[in-house]
């Protein structure tokens, strides 16, 4: 132990003895803080709750250690440009009511980044706040959820504040890794968010973008709703209860995320519902139980993705419509594609390119890589999964797989399913 | 002088015709290509990408299972039978009856299909890869292969010509393959069958290669089928699978051992 060290120890003795706490100094040193200010937290255990109400930079070294109360936030950050950074935060209360949260921003630009929050019920809440920066966190919730998961295109997600945090029990007492509400502007990378209720979560939240983090064993990896013009690129959503579900929102970008084994018996991959003006480009969707789903999202663009071994491929509605599917690469997926009907409203080529397919016939005489006869990749189950749902039984029976061959090679009449009139063959190119 | 025949135990006939039955498959060419086939299929999964070999490789059995090792030990049961077509009057002619004779190349066709059949998981468990669904899948396959010999044994015994039995195995085995699914498919829509739908479950339930392959399904993506809010006996079904499954094939096996019983008993074709 360095004379630091054994000086420290010494002022906290003394400090004990006269009643004032660890983290009664950390406070006073907070409250006397000039602006922009770098406190340097020394290790040890700091009780909470902390109020940061200017601009401070608060920098913990190895050890240090910032112990919530159980009764309400462990940092609030109320001031604008605070950073917070290389803590373990533990012990925030677990009222639902009030929000509490490892961290609870009200400022705008915070930076958080390099914690550790454990023993919280959300980690970091951001709350009418902007161009906040959320970096390599890492948070652990109390584990995964039942999977008791209502699904999100039969009850509908509410928009609101704590509205995720409606519990069915006491026992499920959770909140979400990175909660922002009502706010815009914010980068969020390289978080790593494990066995919280949602992963992140979104809500009236715009123009942020979400990169290299990732999300495992929570609720919803993203719960995401009325929030437009954000960014997803190279996230990891893997092994949810329910996966990722977006709705009532604009302007997304989803490009190489991978959404991997997301499988409960609701779990999707993907859930755009009323996700309009949105470009999915480059991901990976791969064993989930419903790769893709999208209903009523209009002008969407779906582009160079793998859907692969997922029971389901995509699932698109008829309510869908405009919205365009190239470049993408079907494969080892139960059921490919599921549809209401014959989805004429979509467009599955563009520029003579269309997808990649298990199973297309490979005939391309000119060798451009480009099939020369349409592919027709049929439902045949259709709307007897809703009437007679006896019939999933039949999922990769060979007398299924064998009809589905012939009407890929000629239309049987009132077969559901989609046609992509250039489908790529595939090569080393393909996604 | 004692002129009674001395008539064998149950169980001396039944180990000479394993034994026979045995030796007799050695130069078989129906079994060379049969495990030559069940190598393959077991090396396969090996090349599954991305560390998808544990998920993976019990699709691989089921899709082997299903297109190739069911038909493959349907014939090897077929040329069992046939291969003692020139030794019938002889047999039949016995003492010692051919209930255990039967007996004995049961057993063996049993251990010759199914244990082979149980080396469809072992490259895979072997590199590490094993997992609870490629041992479902590993012994529904020994399992299936069974049956589907005894089934072939029954036809050879049932169609002495070898090149009309061999149309009646293929035929019984595009049947179970392809006819009853695409039959099921047909009358899915039908309003009957919708109002009672437990009738048109039974059917495939006792179809062994559905049964088969909806117990993988169900071991694999067991999610998906959770959700399926189908009847009563559906849900028994899902929650039962590998004993229906092991059900299914010992009542089938049996079934078809009687079969093989009648069928030897008969003279001649026709």
């Amino acid at each position: 132990m360095n004379a630091w060290g054994i000086l420290l120890f010494c002022l906290l003795g003394i400090t004990s003895l006269f009643g004032v706490t660890a983290g009664d100094a950390l406070r006073a040193r907070i409250a006397g803080a000039v602006p922009g200010e770098r406190i340097v937290v020394h290790p040890g255990i700091y009780e909470g709750p902390f109020t940061i109400e200017k601009p401070v930079h608060l920098l913990g070294e190895p050890g240090a250690i910032l112990q919530g109360d159980h009764q309400t936030h462990i940092v609030v950050v109320r001031a604008a440009d605070v950073e917070v950074a290389d803590f373990t935060l533990r012990g925030s209360g677990r009222a639902l009511g009030k929000d509490d949260a490892a961290i609870h921003i009200t400022g705008a630009r915070a930076i958080i980044r390099d914690n550790r929050i454990l023993d919280s019920l959300h980690g970091i809440y951001v709350r009418r706040a902007d161009d906040c920066r959320i970096a390599d966190n890492t948070i652990i919730g109390d584990g995964i959820s039942s999977d008791r998961v209502a699904d999100p295109t039969v009850a509908p997600l509410k928009p609101g504040e704590a509205e995720l945090c409606d519990v069915d029990s006491l026992q499920d007492r959770r909140g979400n890794g990175i909660h922002l509400w009502n706010s815009r502007g914010h980068v969020i990378e390289g978080n790593h968010i494990e066995g919280t209720r949602d992963g992140i979560y979104f809500s009236f939240a715009d123009a942020t973008m979400v990169r290299r983090n990732t999300i495992v064993r929570v609720r919803y990896g993203l719960h995401y709703m009325y929030s437009d013009d954000n960014t997803f690129e190279e996230n990891t959503f893997s092994e949810n209860g329910a996966g990722s579900a977006l709705m009532y929102s604009k302007g997304i970008v989803l490009r190489r995320n991978r959404f991997h084994a997301n499988r409960s018996h609701r779990a999707y991959g993907i859930l755009f519902q009323s996700v309009d003006n949105t470009l999915v480009e480059g991901n990976e969707i791969d064993g989930n139980t419903l790769g893709f789903y999208l209903e009523n999202s209009n002008d969407v663009v779906v582009r160079d993705n793998r859907i692969v071994r997922n029971y389901v491929g995509l699932r698109v509605s008829d309510s869908t419509s405009g919205s365009t599917f190239v470049g993408n690469r079907f494969s080892g997926n139960v059921h490919a594609v599921e549809t209401t009907g014959f989805n004429q409203a979509n467009r599955w080529s563009v520029d003579g390119r269309g997808n990649s397919w298990e199973g297309a016939l490979s005939l391309d005489l000119n060798r451009d890589g480009v099939g020369d006869v349409p592919h027709r990749e049929s439902d045949l189950f259709g709307q007897w999964r809703r009437t007679f749902p006896e019939i999933g039984l039949l999922s990769a029976a060979p007398g299924e797989r064998l009809l589905r061959f012939v009407h890929s090679r000629i239309a049987l009449p009132g077969v559901p399913g989609i046609t992509d009139p250039h489908p790529l063959l595939a090569t080393k190119d393909t996604p | 002088m004692n002129s009674a025949v001395a008539i064998p135990a149950f169980a001396d006939v039944a180990g000479a015709a394993l034994r026979r039955e045995w030796v007799s498959h050695r130069l078989n060419r129906f079994l060379h290509a049969h495990l030559l086939l069940i190598l393959a299929a077991g090396l396969l999964p090996l090349l599954t990408p991305d560390g998808g070999l544990a998920r993976g490789a019990a699709w691989w059995v089921l899709h082997a299972v299903l297109y190739a090792v069911s038909l493959s030990a349907l014939l090897l049961g077929l040329s069992s039978a046939h291969a003692e077509s020139e030794e019938f009057v002889w047999l039949l002619g016995q003492p010692a009856g051919i209930g255990p004779w039967l007996a004995g190349k049961v057993f063996g066709l049993i251990a010759l299909a199914g244990g082979s059949a149980l080396l469809l998981g072992l490259p895979v468990t072997l590199m590490g890869g094993g997992s609870k669904a490629l041992l479902l899948a590993t012994i529904g396959a020994a399992g299936v292969a069974s049956l589907c010999a005894l089934i072939g044994l029954a036809i050879g015994f049932w169609v002495r010509d070898s090149v009309r039995g061999l149309i009646a195995a293929i035929a019984a085995w595009l049947l179970l393959l392809f006819g009853v699914d695409l039959l099921l498919l047909a009358t899915a829509g039908a309003p009957w069958v919708q109002q009672n739908p437990d009738y048109w479950v039974a059917a495939l339930m006792l179809n062994p290669l559905d049964a088969y392959r909806v117990t993988i399904l169900f071991a694999v993506e067991n999610a998906a089928f959770g959700s399926l809010q189908a009847g009563r006996l559906t849900a028994w079904w899902i929650a039962h699978a590998g004993l229906w499954l092991g059900l299914a094939t010992l009542t089938g096996g049996a079934l078809a051992w009687a079969a093989s019983w009648c069928g030897a008993r008969r003279r001649l074709d026709g």
